[in-house]
């Protein structure tokens, strides 16, 4: 499987599985979706380092299978006034591979050149 | 004024460390939050006593309140998660409203009634147990003997079980994880719930809360939970047979004989509920005649990887330097097992049958291997 960023030695981890229609949701933009919704930290922030966050896992993106869980993160600093919608994914095996990781519900996802975002679905939350 | 601050535990993570708590050289605790990512990250944290800490994380108190109305009035401000946070006092008397939260963010990982042990779990940086015993009398009191008997059987069936998990998980390098210290559990305090004791774990954990023994309890819960049917129990049951099975057994048979209760209570700082579990006789006994249906639950199978330090064909013995955890083992065979092997040079896979001949309580155990198939491996 190609990978859409760079990935380190062993990433995604072993016990990472391949998606078979596994609905997930993330924060997005606007009411539409852009290539900056799909960035993760990496390539959000190429120098910053935090303690306790691997490589591998800089390199992926964050969702969570719960509505609510992303409805709750829009709240916080960072996105306050800023996202509008959350966007639905039904990920299948093209897609990339996804580990459960950190708290229930959230999950890290490496996405895949193969990834089909034709099947976007945008939630509108506000 | 600056603070050196410590990252304890990463309580919301999406894409970034959202929100988190720190500790400073005296042991006070800070709650961090990520306010911008516009050029540097930053961050803003302040000081948070344990009560208010614990009401965040039970739900209680609105993430917004804590900034906007600090119990010590002082904000400070860094860039980097690094070993140490230096943490600049905020000049500015009041927090921008860009870096506060939107109301009724709330953070609910336990209930009110689980304060305690969320607490204790906090102080001590790692999973907590409460395992509670209790007689016929009910009466918050336990015969020592009943106590001893059964904290030492709990104590045996979480290290088979966590040690059992972790040989079943695809984990490189190994060794580190078989440490006692990763499965074995102290006791710190009692209260009264039936006669609860309160034992805390010392095992490794992640950043986010994720305390390496949580493999043992929560197989151990599982193992004492409801079941649908006696078929679906024998399945969760496989995927621990041997000695997790032979404790459990003994265990289940403590209860009835007894007529024992215990209630298993237990959390991690990664979790988002407190797990309860309680095992009545009447449980115990349903749980000790599917344990007894079938014997080769019992039998404990393990295999080893690496080369032969020593074979003693007249005796029928051997000794294996076992690759995954750097250990030496040595057992019995058949001779025959025995001829044409060689030694130090050359790698084999042994798969042996392996017995515990002492299993009386507070006595000591002593392990043997029987071998029973080897093979030449690359």
């Amino acid at each position: 499987m190609n990978w859409i960023e760079n990935l380190p030695e062993n990433c995604p981890p072993e016990n990472s599985f391949i998606p078979d229609e596994f609905k997930v949701f993330r924060l997005a933009v606007n009411e539409t979706y852009n290539k900056n919704d799909f960035q993760s930290q990496r390539l959000q922030k190429p120098t910053s380092k935090f303690k306790g966050i691997s490589e591998c896992i800089a390199r992926s993106l964050s969702v969570f299978n719960n509505i609510d869980k992303c409805k709750n993160m829009s709240k916080l600093p960072i996105y306050k006034g800023r996202w509008k919608s959350i966007i639905e994914i039904d990920l299948v095996k093209e897609d990339g591979l996804v580990l459960k990781t950190f708290k229930a519900n959230h999950y890290s996802w490496w996405i895949s050149t193969t990834f089909d975002n034709s099947k976007i679905k945008v939630i509108n939350i506000e | 004024m600056n603070r050196l601050l410590n990252i304890s535990q990463i309580l919301v993570y999406y894409d970034f460390p959202h929100i988190f708590t720190a500790n400073d050289k005296v042991n006070t605790s800070y709650l961090c939050m990520l306010v911008s990512i516009e050029d540097e990250p930053l961050f803003i944290a302040t000081q948070i006593s344990k009560i208010r800490l614990i009401n965040f994380l039970n739900g209680s108190v609105d993430l917004r309140d804590i900034f906007e109305n600090p119990e010590i009035n002082q904000i400070f401000t860094f860039n980097q998660i690094e070993d140490e946070i230096n943490a600049k006092l905020f000049e500015l008397a009041v927090i921008p409203n860009s870096f506060l939260p939107e109301k009724d963010f709330y953070f609910k990982n336990h209930s009110q009634s689980d304060d305690i042990i969320v607490q204790e779990s906090i102080e001590y940086e790692n999973a907590v147990v409460h395992l509670a015993v209790s007689d016929e009398q009910n009466n918050y009191s336990i015969e020592a003997d009943d106590l001893g008997d059964i904290m030492k059987l709990y104590q045996v069936i979480i290290e088979n079980t966590y040690k059992k998990e972790l040989s079943n998980k695809k984990i490189k390098d190994k060794k580190s994880y078989y440490l006692p210290n990763n499965y074995k559990l102290r006791a710190f305090a009692s209260s009264l719930s039936s006669f609860n004791i309160h034992l805390y774990s010392t095992s490794q954990r992640d950043l986010f809360g994720n305390a390496i023994i949580e493999v043992g309890l929560e197989k151990f819960s599982q193992l004492i939970s409801e079941y649908k049917s006696d078929d679906a129990y024998i399945e969760i049951l496989r995927s621990v047979k041997g000695h997790s099975v032979s404790t459990l057994r003994k265990l289940m048979k403590k209860l009835i004989d007894d007529n024992l209760t215990i209630k298993h209570k237990w959390y991690s700082p990664n979790k988002d509920t407190v797990d309860f579990i309680k095992v009545t006789p009447e449980k115990a006994n349903r749980i000790y005649k599917v344990l007894n249906s079938s014997e080769e639950l019992a039998e404990e199978i393990r295999i080893f990887e690496g080369h032969l330090v020593q074979v003693d064909i007249d005796k029928g013995t051997w000794r294996i330097k076992n690759i995954e955890d750097g250990n030496e083992y040595s057992g019995e065979s058949n001779p025959d097992y025995l001829q044409g092997l060689t030694v130090e040079t050359v790698n084999y896979k042994i798969t042996c049958t392996e017995l515990i001949e002492a299993m009386k309580v507070s006595e000591k155990e002593k392990t043997k291997y029987i071998l029973t198939e080897i093979k030449e491996i690359e």
